[in-house]
This record gives C-alpha cells, structure tokens and sequence, in this order.
C-alpha cells in the first residue's frame, strides 16, 4: 500500500462509488427505499453529455446543462410517475417500488441505447489540463475534480441536513412517512426534493467518472450495483456512511487485485457483501434511534 | 442450528404494522385468504380450461412451420421460468436473480446425461430439476435474513459466480463452448420430434400452471402469502418462515431448471452463457406483465414478451426497449396485469349478466366451487 | 372522481399498449399494405443509423414469402438497378442491439451496403439478392426462434455477425448454408458433423504461429499478458496459449473484469515481472483502450502488443488518450498494397462519405456477401441448400479483400473456413494518432 498510483485510483473510485451511495442514501431516507436508477442517472448523464459534444457538436458546458436538467427531470419523473403511485397502491411495499425502478432503469438503458448508439463514447474532460503529478502519483483533472467535490459536497450536504429546516424536515419524513403526513409536513415536497437531489448528485458523478473509460448505454447496471455495495458497506445510518462505504468498496477494487490477482476480486467483493449483508445488514454506521 | 428465525431481521424490508392492512389476494389468515382468492373470481380449473384451449389452437396455430415450432418452444421456456421466479417472488416476495444459474443446471443435467452416459436421457430432467432444488435452499439458507434488494444483489452476485464457473470448469462442462450435438431423447425407444415435442411442451407448461395454481389456493399457499404480508403473524401461528421460503425456493428454482432441460432437449446445446441475466429480469417481468394474482399471469407474459421480441418485425432494431416500455405502462397504469384485466372485464360481463337472470330467479352470486 | 379520472387513464394507456401490440402481431402474419405503412412509419422516428435496417424490416413484412420486385427496391434502399425478378433472399442475424451491439453493426452496415452494390450492378444472375435481418440481442435462447425466422421468410443462406460464436447444433438444424461474417471461432466450421457451416476471418488456430514469429521479430522474449475476464477470451487465451508456451516465456498473466473503470492495480502488478513486451487479450472495446491508457501512463517504454479486435473499430480509437496507442501492434488484416482492399476502400467512401475508415470487418461484410453471389451463380440459380453448399465447396483463389495482396480464399468439401495461407493476416501497428498501418518489422508470407 505504499504506492500513491494506486492511492488516487482507490481514491477516484471510492468517490465515484460514495457519490452514487449518497444519492442513494437521499432517496432512502426520503423515500424509504433503494432507487437502483441512480446507476441509469449516471450513465444517461455521462452518455448525454458526450453524445452531444461527439455526435452533435455542442460545446462542453451547454452539454453538461443540458445532460444534467434532463437528468433531474428523469428523476423528478421517477418519483411523480413511478415510485409515488406504485407506493401509493403497494402501501410502502418496498419490493413494488424496486421492482417499478427496475423496469425504469431498463427502459433508460435501451432507450439511450437506441438514441444514442451502443458503443462506448469516449467521457469529456472538465478541464483542458494536463494530468497533475502529485508526489510520484499521476491524476487526471477529472479525478482530481471528482475527489475535491466529493468531498465538499458530503460536507456540504452534512451540514445542510444537520442545520437547516430542509435538512430536519427530510429526516423527519424518512422516519416516517405517514406520521410525517399527520403532523402536516410537507412529505410529498421533501420527497421530491431527494428524488431531484439524487438525479442531480447521481448525474454529476456519472458524467466526471465516464472520462475515465468511457460510457455507454448499459454502464447503468454495474454502477447501479457498486452504489448500492458503498451504502450496505457504510451504512446508512450517517450521511458520512456511503463515503466511507464508497472509499472501501474503492480500495477493495483496487488493493485486492493489486495483492492477490484479478480473479479474486469477484470473490472477496461477494464474500464481504455477504457478510455485511448477512452480520451487519444496517452497515458500518448504523441509525440509532433519535429521541 | 438453524431453526433459530428472528422475525424482526427475516423480513426487515418491510416492518409492516400488526394489524395487517387488508391485501387484495392475499390475507393473513389462512380462511381468509381462501376465501378471498374464490371471491376475487379466481376458478383454478376455469382458468385451466382456458389455457388448455389457448395450448390447443397454439399448436394448431404452429402447423408444420418450424419458426412457429420455435416461436411455442421459447415461450415455454420463458413460461417456465417466469413461473419458477413467480413461486418466490409473488407469493413469498423474495426477488432471486439466480434463475439463470437453476435454468443452466436443468440444461446441463440433460446435456451431461446425454453425452457422458448411456442412462436414459429423460433422467436428466428429474437430475437437473433436484439439483436445482438443493442448490436454491441451500443458498436459501445462506441469505435467509436478507430480503429486497440485498436478497437480489447478492442471488446476482451468486449467478454471476456461478456462469463463471461454468466457463472455467471445462473438464465437466466444456467451457465457453457448451456441450453440444449430443443424442436425442429418447423415451422408451420413442424419440419426439417436432410436433410432439411442442405438444409436450404445452403439456408440461400447463401442468406445471396448474399445479402452482392449486398450491397457491392450498393451506400452504395461502400461508405462504400471508408471510410476504405479515411475516410476524405467520410465524407467531407457529409456521416457521425460513422453512416455507426455503420450499418455496427450490420448487422455483425446480421449475425453472425444467425450462433449461426443455431449451436444451429441444435445440441439443447449451453453453454457459445460453441463460442470461436478461433471460431473469425478463422473467420477472413476466409476471407483471401479465399479472400477479396467479401464476397463469407469468405464463401470459411470457407469451406477450415472446411476441414483443421475436414476431415484430418492426421492431428489430428495439425489442427490449419495446419491452420494458410495456412493463412499465402496465404496471402503472393497470397493475393487475392483462389477465387481471381480462377477469375485471369478464367479471363485470358477468354481473351484468346475473344482474339480469336475477331479475327472474334470484340466486347465489359466489364464483363456481372448484374447491369442494 | 379522482379515481374515475384515474381509471380512464389506465384504460387509455391499456387501448393504446395493446393497439400496438395487435398493430405489430397482425403484421408478421398478414400481408396488409397498413400492416407495412405502420412498420414503417414506426422506423421513420428512429434515428439515421437505424433507418436503414428498419427500410429493410419495412420490406421483408412487405414481401412476406412471395415476394414482389416493388419490395426488393425497397430492400435496395430505393437504387433502380437492373436487377429485377424473384430476389435471392438472405437471411442475417445481427446484433443491432444489445452487448454485441457495438461490434456487429459496422459489419452489419456493410453487408446492406454490398446487398445494395451487388443490385445496382445486375444482381446475381439477374435476379436482385434480399436481405432479411433477424436479431436475437445476444440472448442464446432466442438465436434458434430468430434462425427458424429467418428460414421462414425465405432465407435460401444465412449470415451470423453476433457477438458470440452460433453453436454447430444450432447451424446444422438450420439446414442451410450458414457463414460466420467476422467470427473467428472455427469450431462451426470444423468436422465433425458439419455441413452447413462456413468461416471466412483467420480463423484462431492461425494465430498462434504469427504471433510467435512477432515476438521473435521484435526481439521480444518475456511476454506479460493483460486479459479481460470474459468467456471469449479465458476461450481464446487457452488455444493460444497451448502454441505461445513454446516460443515465449509468459512472466505474467493477470485477468480483470470485462467492465473495468481502473487498470492501474494489474499493471502496477505487471510492472514488476521484468516483461519485454505486455500482450493485451480483450475482445476490444473499452476495456483494451483503458488498458493501453494506463499503459501509456504507467509503463511508457514496454512495447505494446494487442489481439485483434481493436484495429477493427474506429470508434473505439477516439477513446484512447493522444497517442496512448501508438507502438501497439497486432493483427489488424487490412493492407493497403492489395488492389481489392483499394478497391473496397473506394467503393465504402463512395457510400459512406470520404471520413469513413474501412476495417477488416468490412472487408469480411464484403467478401462474404460476394461468395454468396459467387455460391449462387455456380449453383446456376439451384437455390437447395445442397447445391450451394456443393458449390460453396468448389470456390477456390476467389480473391480477399483483406489480407496481403494477392491473398485468396477457398473451400472444399473438407474445409470450411476460407483461410488459405497466413498471409491472409496482415500485422498493424498504431501510430501517434491512433490509427493503424502495416507493421514495417514483421508480414506474414504465404
């Protein structure tokens, strides 16, 4: 562990993953339940935005805007035309709502595929620099911008959910949903607010992380998985948990074939989810009961 | 050692309250739930009746033409499997996505018997149908406490293991490329073809649609849903929930492993990437697609998704696009599936119909007594 | 009343759901021209790329069996050629979608193209040639349902350009001649119990001797290998590796998952095991240009070497970072000195407009539709599936349009893969901006 090279990767992936966990994390909290979609936000964000910049000739950052709104309108759409009816049918049955996000996701992954091509596109670099060398490390702007963000933006959002009225209001809800309702909060709004948050959080990280090997129409699933392995690893009792989850889950991508090989990453990536899954199914940081 | 079941982990997705809230098909208390299930128009053997026509005029329909032939046999390997994720999924709301791995078993216990002994080939699907089984409660009993999206994650994992396996074990399994071009079955010397092959396979869906459908009527059925509703309930009447999820998983993976034997009988291959994971989200959108409420829904479905994908020639460029558009809008517009749309409709016939002989005769309005 | 106005709404998504259902359904079996209108104007929203293989969809539901010469125009994309009569129907099952997507559809786009030339230029015989396309999405439980299709509209030949190999069992139940378009997999083609099934690429048994002979010209004698986790590979890692042991000394063998975002822990590995040259293995794609991206990065000066499959996707190259390729050697099969790659390059930028870069996939699309017209005209028109495949037996020196100049392909009745010497395998190398030339070290001769 002594190389910093695979510092930054275990760095770069671990808020890749962390940052899709947090977007997890908003709709668990506010919805009380896993929107696997997020893995089709980021790969519909990061194939938009190369699509238009590639195929249509738009310049970056009109692209970026453009991926990004109609990220959060897919995902605000999650919640008014998917989640909230299903739910609303199901009384908060959570395999009805996971199996509605499901189906959501594949009709994102073939509809981009049909739109927008099934090769890889090649992700857009934020920045026209060259890659930074950091004490023997070399990091491209694109990491270097997903790993300072990454972070800001868990503190950021850390403080908001701690301090502000929003931020109370989103726990409150995520306890629960129908004494929410009796004591006249706004359910439906703070949830919505968490759907938009996590497509925009969920779209940011897809579109930084796809320069890295590029993105295409079925990315979704794989990235959809690894969000959710950073939320059971860190738990969501904390809004610290899927960072935490997400960093771990980096470094065991990275350290373990770097020690034993590729073939056992598969293995020790089932066997630890395994035991979270089955010895510590609420993860790392565990919700206490708040009095 | 394993008897011991925490209620509250075993089914923590869903701490539903005490008091159940009431379920349109399933309800918590055994009576009950039978009694709903009769009222809610369900009649096992009308719905057999049908289906058997509907297997009827299909073969009818296939004639000679070998690309019907194809059309009927894919169906029913996608009825089978989409009835093998039902049994758990529906009526005891565990998602497992380690079909594709119980479809494999049943193709290659079939394959294996026929090119590595002189048994009897038909063997080959009780084999591979038992395998099956043991390999589901097996890895039933390892995630017993997991339910939701950890359940399914990690059956994914699981699957993905397993295909892996298949590829490197080529000694057994013959690596990437399969096992293949091995003798037909046989059964007693008689050697299906064609069209005994389908009318064969339209037999074993519908048997095996019935079968699940007189089970999900039976006491155990009945508990067994009432455990996907309230799990506590279930267990404080002294049923033990692990046991039941257990049995109810290794008879889907058993159902599901007689699809793989039947796709490899019929086309003497399989490799190991002959069952996808696309093949297990499909089948899982079988039974929404053409509706919960009993497992002829699955096997609905899983003729629509066949035309959805094979026979519109439109639509070659987009097919699982077409599909998932479909389950989608059916399940947020008409979330009983298209039988449930069909037995709304035939209900509301019906009463109109009563309705009317009532003005002459009034009798009794509840639906058939097919349990008697 | 909110949940009368919600039930109307169902029910309107229901009519509308199943409208199309019934829509598409009625036209596979009946011939109605609104059957084939509908067909086509559904294909009308779709975009360019797609427009082609739907004007192909639109004509075959048109034709049905008995087709009409209205419906091969179409087919032609509208070219009035001389062609005319009852058209030879073949029969494709590509990709257009789904995982293979990416690699069949290039190949896919210039078997249409050739359809197309062959039509404009006569036809075969004087009857024009039609495709029909099937697609089973890389879903082995539908290719038997997607080939008993295709037969059923006609198909007189299949072609396969999947992104998997078609088992033998299913190809022989086809009961027609059946050829692989870039596959490399030869156990289709291979006795015993073969009939029907043809192979035109450098099949994998020829590999391992050019390689060896690379390794030596550029003096390389410990190999690293870099492979993608994936069936394919493990598959073809294995035959070579059998001939490879013998001639090079493999210092390392690291695998790492097909969809990986992050190299740099196998390399790093790599890095330490005094290897002259490191051997990427990977079906092409993203996984190979992130691999050389970490390469460029991480290990600069350690010659480069890769399979096969990235000199065959152009789209693939704008992935890599400025000149991570460059120095990367490895079979690429187009040689620019051979008068019928020339000649195929005019023909495609005549098409496809002066940026398009023609790969060995093309050149395969291109052949195989042209031993098709060859297998036909031999036949005298005899369109039974034992006359072609007799026919397709007696081709022999039918010249390639890949491979080194002079390069020529043949059947006989005991060899179905088209392969007729190594100079059919051409080594490129990339250059500084990423794009392939022949490699001045090291040529296969015949």
């Amino acid at each position: 562990m002594d190389q910093p090279q695979l510092w930054v990767s275990a760095l770069t992936q671990g808020s890749f993953f962390g940052l899709l966990g947090l977007a997890y994390y908003l709709v668990l909290i506010g919805a009380g339940f896993f929107n696997i979609a997020v893995g089709a936000y980021a790969s519909l964000a990061g194939l938009l935005t190369s699509w238009l910049v590639v195929e249509k000739d738009f310049s970056l950052w009109p692209a970026i805007a453009i991926a990004l709104a109609v990220t959060v309108v897919v995902a605000g759409a999650t919640e008014l035309l998917v989640v909230r009816p299903v739910q609303r049918r199901g009384r908060g049955s959570e395999l009805a709502a996971l199996v509605s996000v499901t189906a959501l996701l594949f009709v994102i992954a073939q509809f981009a595929g049909f739109e927008f091509g099934y090769t890889t596109l090649p992700g857009q670099q934020l920045l026209d620099i060259e890659p930074v060398q950091i004490g023997g490390a070399i990091i491209t702007a694109n990491a270097l911008i997903m790993i300072v963000l990454t972070f800001a933006i868990f503190l950021l959002l850390a403080m908001l959910i701690r301090t502000t009225r929003a931020g109370r209001l989103l726990r409150a809800v995520g306890d629960s949903n129908p004494v929410a309702n009796m004591l006249g909060l706004p359910v439906h709004r703070v949830r919505l607010i968490a759907f938009l948050l996590c497509g925009l959080l969920a779209g940011v990280a897809g579109l930084l992380f796809s320069s890295q090997a590029g993105v295409s129409s079925s990315s979704g699933l794989g990235w959809a998985i690894s969000g959710f392995l950073a939320v059971v690893i860190g738990g969501a009792g904390n809004i610290i948990g899927p960072l935490i989850g997400g960093i771990v889950l980096g470094m065991l991508q990275i350290f373990v074939p770097y020690y034993w090989g590729g073939n056992a990453t598969n293995i020790v990536l089932l066997v630890v989810a395994a035991a979270f899954f089955s010895l510590r199914p609420q993860g790392a940081f565990a919700q206490r009961v708040r009095v | 050692m394993s008897t011991e079941v925490s209620p509250e982990h075993s089914r923590a997705a869903t701490p539903g309250p005490l008091t159940p809230a009431p379920a349109p098909s399933a309800a918590p208390n055994p009576s009950a739930g039978r009694e709903s299930a009769r009222r809610s128009g369900v009649h096992d053997k009308g719905s057999l009746m049908v289906a058997v026509v509907i297997g009827a005029l299909l073969i009818v329909w296939a004639g000679n033409n070998s690309y019907r032939y194809s059309l009927v046999q894919t169906a029913a390997l996608y009825a089978l499997i989409g009835v093998g994720v039902y049994i758990p999924f529906v009526m005891g709301g565990s998602l497992s996505l380690a079909y594709a791995a119980y479809a494999s078993i049943g193709g290659y216990s079939v394959a294996l018997i026929a090119s590595k002994t002189s048994l009897p080939v038909w063997l080959g699907w009780f084999i591979g149908a038992a395998a099956s089984a043991v390999a589901a409660v097996i890895l039933g009993q390892l995630t017993r406490r997991l339910a939701g999206l950890y359940l399914a994650c990690i059956t994914f994992l699981f699957a993905q293991a397993f295909q892996s396996w298949l590829n490197s074990a080529s000694g057994i399994t013959g690596g990437q490329s399969g096992i293949g071009g091995f003798r037909a079955t046989s059964i007693f010397g008689w050697v299906p073809h064609h069209r005994a092959q389908i009318v064969m396979a339209v037999v074993l869906v519908i048997a095996v649609g019935y079968a699940v459908d007189r089970m999900r009527l039976s006491p155990w059925g009945v508990t067994l849903r009432a455990m996907r509703e309230v799990p506590a309930a279930v267990e404080a009447s002294g049923v033990r929930v692990s046991m039941l999820n257990l049995v109810a998983l290794g008879f889907g993976a058993a159902v599901a492993a007689l699809g793989g034997s039947l796709f490899t009988t019929v086309t003497s291959v399989v490799t190991p990437g002959t069952f996808t994971l696309n093949l297990v989200f499909l089948a899982v959108f079988m039974a929404l697609l053409g509706g919960q409420a009993t497992p002829w829904g699955a096997i609905a479905g899983a003729v629509l998704i066949v035309e959805l994908t094979l026979n519109v020639p439109s639509l070659e460029t987009s097919g699982s696009l077409l599909v998932a558009i479909v389950v989608l809008v059916v399940m947020l517009v008409a979330p009983t599936g298209v039988l449930g749309i069909v037995n709304t409709g035939r209900r509301r016939l019906a009463s109109v119909v009563a309705d009317r002989r009532r003005a002459d005769t009034p009798i009794d309005q509840s639906d058939g007594d097919s349990l008697a | 009343m909110t949940v009368r106005h919600s039930k109307s709404l169902r029910l309107a998504f229901l009519a509308t759901a199943t409208l199309m259902v019934a829509a598409c359904g009625s036209s596979s079996t009946s011939k109605t021209t609104t059957a084939a209108t509908a067909a086509a104007t559904t294909a009308a929203g779709s975009t360019a790329a797609a427009s082609t293989v739907a004007s192909t969809a639109a004509a075959a539901v048109a034709g049905g069996s008995t087709t009409t010469a209205a419906s091969a125009a179409g087919t032609a994309g509208g070219t009035a050629g001389p062609a005319s009569g009852k058209p030879f129907i073949i029969g494709i099952n590509a990709d257009t979608t789904g995982p293979g997507a990416p690699y069949s559809v290039p190949a896919f786009k210039t078997v249409q193209s050739t359809v197309d030339l062959v039509n404009s230029q006569g036809g075969v015989l004087g009857r024009p040639l039609k495709l029909v396309q099937g697609n089973d999405e890389s879903d082995a439980t539908k290719t038997p349902a997607v080939l008993a299709q295709l037969k059923d509209k006609g198909a007189i030949f299949l072609l396969s350009q999947q992104g998997a190999a078609t088992p033998n069992a299913l190809i022989q139940s086809t009961g027609l001649p059946f050829m692989t378009v870039t596959g490399v997999t030869a156990d289709a083609a291979m006795p015993p119990n073969n009939t029907y099934g043809f192979v035109i690429a450098n099949p994998l048994t020829q590999w391992a001797p050019t390689f060896c002979a690379s390794f030596k010209a550029a003096n390389v004698k410990k190999v690293a290998i870099l492979a993608e986790d994936s069936a394919t590979i493990k598959y073809l890692n294995g035959v070579l590796l059998k001939t490879m042991n013998n001639c090079v000394e493999i210092v390392a063998q690291e695998v790492a998952p097909i969809n990986s975002s992050d190299l740099t822990a196998p390399i790093s590995r790599i890095k330490g095991d005094g290897a002259d040259a490191v051997w990427v293995t990977s079906s092409g794609g993203p996984f190979e240009v992130l691999a050389f991206n970490t390469l460029a990065q991480l290990m600069p000066s350690v010659q480069k070497f890769t399979l096969a499959s990235i000199a065959n996707e152009p789209d693939i190259w704008k992935l890599a970072n400025k000149g991570a390729l460059n120095g990367v050697v490895g079979l690429g099969s187009l040689n620019d000195a051979n008068v019928q790659t020339q000649k195929l390059r005019e023909i495609l930028k005549a098409d496809r407009g002066a940026d398009f870069v023609p790969t060995a996939f093309d050149a395969q699309a291109y052949d195989a539709v042209m031993i098709i017209k060859y297998a036909i005209e031999h036949a005298n028109g005899d369109t039974s599936p034992q006359a072609l495949v007799a026919s397709m037996e007696t081709m022999s020196a039918y010249p390639a349009s890949f491979g080194a100049p002079g390069y020529t392909l043949s059947f006989s009745p005991t060899k179905h893969t088209a392969f007729s010497g190594e100079c059919g395998i051409v080594m490129v190398q990339f250059d500084q901006t990423n794009t392939p030339k022949a490699w001045p070290v090291y040529q296969p001769s015949c």
